[in-house]
C-alpha cells in the first residue's frame, strides 16, 4: 500500500513536470544565448552606420587584432545555387565582379571596365578592360571570358533562379546586334535601336563576369565557379553552408579577412539564437535581422546593430482584372490612403525601414522623383468618401494574402502587417479576409487569380528605372497580365518606350518622373517602404557595413583580439 | 424483474458505486478533495474561455498601434502586445480557441477509438486481424510526423488542424480500446448475455461500453492536457490559428521577439497552458483513483 501511494505520488510529479517544457522550451530559445560575450569595450549598442575601413587604415598597435583573420556569418537564405544556376553564387559573396559596379545610390560605377563610352546615336557602347586582372586561378582577364559569360546569360535566359528570378536577357541587354572583341582590352556591345540604359541596366548582377573556362556546352558550370573577385567560393551545401576564401590572386589590394564560413538559418528566431549563442559572430545580408530583434539586441551592449538600406521595398499588389474590385482605381486609392505609413514603419517595424515615397526606390539618385505628386498620403477620410463613391455605400470584401515571415526579402512581420491592415481599412469600409499561405502557394493563389490584395516585395536589380517600372507599370509585363495586376495606361507604356531610348538624360529623366507621378494618382501597386538591411555582430567585428548593393562589406572587416 | 433486467442490473458502469452518494453528508467532500482544486482552476479558466465575448473588455482584434507593447496596467491588465491589442481580451479568446479545440479533438479521437475498439475487440476474428494490423501500421508512425504531414498537404488553418490531430490521435486509443474489449468479453457476464441471445449490438453497447467508461474518462481527462500541448505546438510553428485570431500557442510564438522587454507577452498563455494541462493530468490521477476497482 505504501509502495503504490509512492509510485503515485512519482506519477503526480512527472505529471507536473510535463506541462511545463513547453514554456521551459520556449524561454529556453528566447534566453539561450546569454552566454558572457566579449567585454564591449569603445563600440557602443546604437544605431549607427559603422564607418567602413580598409585594411591599410586598421590602427596599428591597440586595439590588437586577433590572430586568426576569419569570420563566421549567419545568413537567412542561399547565396549558392548550383552549376545549372545563370550566375551560381550571389554578388553578396564577391566570389565574381562585375563589369560595371554600382554604388549606393545606384549609379554606375567602374569595375572590372575601368571605362565605357556610348556612341552620339545611342547605339554603340564600347568598354575598356581595367587591366592587370587576374581570376583566382591566376589566368588574366580577357575580353574573350567577359564576351563568353554574356553568351552564357543569353543562353540561360528564362531559367528560372532564386537570384532575380534569373536573367531575361532582352529585358536586360536588348538584342545586340554585335557583341565582339575590339582589342585586347575593348569590348563593344552594339545595336540596331539605340540603347542608353544599357549601363545602368547591367550593373552588378547582369555583368557579372567569371572565366571562360567556368562554362561546359549547355551553359552549365563545370564545376565551383572561378571569378575574379576577393574571395574563392571552395565548399557549399545548400540551405547549410558556403565556405569562402581569400583569392590570393586578386588584382587590388587584399582583404584582411582570410576565410568566411557563412551559415544559413532561414527562421529568424533560429539565426537570433545563434549569434546570441556565440555560433556565429555576425547577421549579415538581406533579411539577417527582423526589426522586432533589432529593437530587442541594440540595448545590449554585447551586440552592435546597424540599418544600412537596401535596393527592396515592400508593397500591396492588387488582382486589378476586369469584374474585380480593385480595377477600381478609386478604391485603389482608398487602399492606399487608409494606411498610415507612418504609424507602421514607426509603431510596428521600429522605425527602421523608410516609407516610401515613390514607387521608385528612394536609394536610385538619378531616377528617384522626389515631388509631392509621386508620393502617397494618408487621409482615411477621403479613403472612406472614396469607398462610398465607388460602391454607393456598400462595404467591399477582400482577400488580403500574405507569407509567413520567411528569408531574404521576405523576412517581416506580414502576419502582423496583415492584421494592422485589417484594423486600418475596416473603418473605411473594406472589411479584409487575411489569408497566410506558404509562398508556394501564394504564388499559385497569384496566378491563379485567387486574391484581391498581395503583400508583395521585389528588389531593383540595379538603377535601371524600366526594370521595376516597367515590371509594375507596363500594360504587358507579367504581372499584370499571369498575375492579374490588371494595370493598363497606354500613356505609360509609351513613357516606357520612349524612356528606353532616350539618350538625352534630361528628357529621360522627365519621362521616368511622370511615369512615378501618374504611377502615385493610379496605383497599379501601393508601394510600402523602402526596406533596410538590418545587420548585428559581435563587437570585435570591426569594419562590417552593408552595401545598397547587396553585399556585406567583407573587404573593410577585420577582427579585434577578443 | 425479469431475468434480462436481472442480468442487466450489475453491468451497469462501475461508476455507479461512486455515483451512490450520501449527498446530504459531507463526508463526499472528503472524498472528493483530490478533484477539488484542479476542477476549480479548469473550471474557472473553462468558463473564462466560453464567455469571453461578456468577460473581456476589449474587442480582440481592436489595435491600438500608438499604445504598443505597453505594461500592464489599470486599462490593460496584461498590458497590450505588438500591434497594441489588449493582451488579456486575447488570451481569454486565445483560450477560446485553444480548448475548444484540444475538447474537440479528445471527444472525436475518443469516439473513434471507441468504435474501432469496440468492433474489432468484440468480433475478432477476421475482422480483427485487418483492423489490429492497420492500427499497428499506423502506430509505427510517430504522432507528431503525421500530424506535420496532413497538415503540411492541407495547409495550415484551424479546420485543417482538427482534421491532423484527429486523424493521428485516434490510433493509440482504438488499441486501448480493444484490448480492455478483450478482456472484458471473456467476462462470465459477457457470455451469459451471449447464452441469452443477446444481439451483438446490444452487447456492445449495453454491456462492454459501460464497462468501458472509466477507462474512457481517465484517458479522455489526460488527452485533453497532450492534445492541448501538441496544439499548442502546432501553433507555435505557426500551423494553427491564423492571423488575426490566435490561441495561445500563436501568441507565444509571436511573444517571442518581445521576450525579453515584455515577459508578460510569454509569461500569461505560458502559465495558462501548464495550468491547463497540469490540471486535467491531476484530474485524471483524481478520476482514476476514484473509479479504480482494484482499490
Amino acid at each position: 500500500m505504501l509502495k503504490h501511494t509512492a509510485q503515485r505520488r512519482y506519477r503526480r510529479l512527472s505529471d507536473l513536470v510535463r506541462p511545463f517544457s513547453l514554456v521551459l522550451f520556449v524561454i529556453f530559445l528566447a534566453a539561450c544565448g546569454g552566454a558572457p560575450a566579449a567585454p564591449a569595450n569603445d563600440s557602443s549598442a546604437s544605431d549607427s552606420t559603422t564607418n567602413a575601413a580598409t585594411v591599410s587604415e586598421i590602427p596599428a598597435g591597440e586595439p590588437k587584432l586577433a590572430e586568426k583573420q576569419e569570420l563566421v556569418a549567419g545568413i537567412s537564405r542561399n547565396l549558392v545555387n548550383g552549376p545549372e544556376d545563370w550566375l551560381y553564387a550571389h554578388t553578396s559573396l564577391q566570389v565574381w565582379e562585375p563589369l560595371v559596379a554600382y554604388d549606393d545610390q545606384l549609379r554606375p560605377q567602374p569595375g572590372l571596365a575601368e571605362s565605357w563610352e556610348l556612341s552620339a546615336d545611342g547605339k554603340v557602347w564600347t568598354f575598356k578592360l581595367r587591366e592587370g586582372v587576374r581570376f583566382s586561378n591566376g589566368d588574366p582577364l580577357t575580353v574573350e571570358d567577359v564576351i563568353a559569360t554574356i553568351e552564357h546569360f543569353r543562353k540561360l535566359s528564362g531559367r528560372p533562379s532564386i537570384f532575380l528570378s534569373g536573367i531575361n536577357f532582352p529585358e536586360i541587354y536588348g538584342e545586340p546586334t554585335a557583341i565582339e572583341k575590339v582589342d585586347e582590352r575593348t569590348l563593344r556591345l552594339a545595336y540596331a535601336e539605340p540603347r542608353p540604359l544599357l549601363i545602368y541596366a547591367i550593373s552588378n548582377h547582369y555583368s557579372a563576369v567569371y572565366s571562360a573556362k567556368n562554362f561546359d556546352e549547355n551553359g552549365n558550370f563545370k564545376d565551383l565557379p572561378i571569378g575574379t573577385g576577393r574571395y574563392r567560393l571552395v565548399d557549399w551545401k545548400r540551405d547549410q553552408y558556403a565556405i569562402l576564401e581569400r583569392n590570393e590572386n586578386y588584382w587590388g589590394e587584399l582583404p584582411a579577412l582570410t576565410r568566411i564560413e557563412l551559415k544559413i538559418y532561414p527562421n529568424e528566431n533560429s539565426r537570433l539564437s545563434a549569434l546570441k549563442a556565440g555560433e556565429i559572430d555576425a547577421l549579415v545580408e538581406l533579411g539577417a535581422v527582423s526589426a522586432a530583434q533589432a529593437r530587442e539586441l541594440r540595448n545590449d551592449p554585447n551586440f552592435v546593430v546597424s540599418r544600412h538600406d537596401s535596393t527592396c521595398t515592400t508593397h500591396i499588389a492588387f488582382n486589378g482584372e476586369a469584374g474585380r474590385v480593385f480595377s477600381d482605381m478609386r478604391l485603389r486609392q482608398a487602399v492606399s490612403l487608409g494606411i498610415d505609413r507612418e504609424a507602421l514603419v514607426r509603431d510596428l517595424l521600429y522605425g527602421y525601414p523608410t516609407v516610401a515615397q515613390s514607387i521608385m526606390i528612394h536609394t536610385n539618385a538619378d531616377f528617384f522623383n522626389p515631388s509631392e505628386n509621386a508620393s502617397f498620403k494618408y487621409d482615411p477620410n477621403l479613403a472612406k468618401q472614396l469607398v462610398n463613391e465607388a460602391t454607393q455605400g456598400q462595404r467591399v470584401k477582400a482577400v488580403l494574402i500574405f507569407t509567413p515571415p520567411g528569408e531574404g526579402i521576405t523576412a517581416w512581420p506580414y502576419p502582423q502587417m496583415a492584421a494592422y491592415f485589417q484594423a486600418l481599412l475596416q473603418p473605411i469600409g473594406i472589411d479584409l479576409e487575411l489569408k497566410q499561405l506558404e509562398s508556394a502557394a501564394l504564388t499559385d493563389a497569384r496566378n491563379n487569380g485567387e486574391f484581391d490584395l498581395v503583400l508583395g516585395n521585389y528588389c531593383w536589380a540595379s538603377g535601371d528605372p524600366n526594370y521595376i517600372l516597367g515590371r509594375i507599370t507596363s500594360s504587358k509585363s507579367n504581372q499584370n497580365v499571369a498575375q492579374h495586376g490588371g494595370y493598363n495606361n497606354p500613356e505609360v507604356d509609351e513613357l516606357l518606350a520612349k524612356g528606353l531610348v532616350e539618350v538625352d538624360a534630361k528628357k529621360r529623366q522627365e519621362y521616368y518622373f511622370r511615369i512615378q507621378e501618374i504611377a502615385a494618382q493610379e496605383l497599379p501597386i501601393a508601394p510600402l517602404y523602402d526596406q533596410p538591411t538590418i545587420i548585428a555582430y559581435r563587437p570585435y567585428v570591426k569594419g562590417l557595413s552593408q552595401r545598397v548593393a547587396y553585399a556585406p562589406t567583407f573587404e573593410t572587416v577585420y577582427i579585434e583580439e577578443h | 424483474m425479469s431475468l434480462h433486467e436481472s442480468l442487466e442490473q450489475p453491468f451497469r458502469p462501475n461508476f455507479s458505486r461512486t455515483i451512490r452518494l450520501s449527498w446530504l453528508n459531507l463526508t463526499w467532500l472528503k472524498r472528493y478533495r483530490a478533484l477539488l482544486i484542479p476542477g476549480l482552476i479548469l473550471g474557472l479558466i473553462v468558463f473564462a474561455g466560453l464567455f469571453a465575448p461578456l468577460v473581456a473588455p476589449y474587442d480582440p482584434n481592436a489595435i491600438d498601434i500608438g499604445n504598443a507593447l505597453s505594461a500592464p496596467s489599470w486599462e490593460h491588465w496584461l498590458g497590450t502586445d505588438q500591434l497594441g491589442r489588449d493582451y488579456f481580451t486575447r488570451v481569454l479568446y486565445g483560450g477560446q480557441t485553444t480548448l475548444f479545440l484540444a475538447g474537440f479533438s479528445t471527444l472525436v479521437v475518443i469516439a473513434i477509438g471507441l468504435a474501432v475498439g469496440l468492433i474489432s475487440g468484440y468480433v475478432g476474428g477476421a475482422v480483427d486481424t485487418v483492423i489490429s494490423t492497420c492500427l499497428t501500421v499506423l502506430l509505427a508512425l510517430p504522432n507528431l510526423l503525421l500530424t506535420l504531414a496532413i497538415l503540411g498537404i492541407l495547409g495550415p488553418s484551424n479546420q485543417t488542424l482538427l482534421i491532423a490531430l484527429i486523424g493521428a490521435g485516434w490510433v493509440g486509443h482504438a488499441r486501448v480500446f480493444r484490448a480492455s474489449v478483450l478482456s472484458l468479453r471473456e467476462q462470465v457476464y459477457i457470455e451469459a448475455a451471449k447464452a441469452l441471445g443477446f444481439s451483438p449490438w446490444r452487447i456492445m453497447f449495453r454491456q462492454l461500453l459501460p464497462n468501458l467508461l472509466p477507462t474512457v474518462v481517465v484517458l479522455a481527462t489526460l488527452d485533453i492536457g497532450a492534445f492541448l500541448l501538441l496544439i499548442s505546438s502546432l501553433s507555435f510553428l505557426g500551423l494553427g490559428s491564423q492571423p488575426p485570431a490566435a490561441d495561445w500557442g500563436v501568441m507565444l510564438s509571436d511573444a517571442r521577439p518581445y521576450f525579453t522587454q515584455v515577459p508578460m507577452l510569454v509569461f500569461a498563455p505560458g502559465v495558462l497552458i501548464t495550468l491547463v494541462v497540469l490540471t486535467c493530468n491531476l484530474l485524471g490521477d483524481a478520476i482514476r483513483d476514484l473509479v479504480d476497482l482494484k482499490r
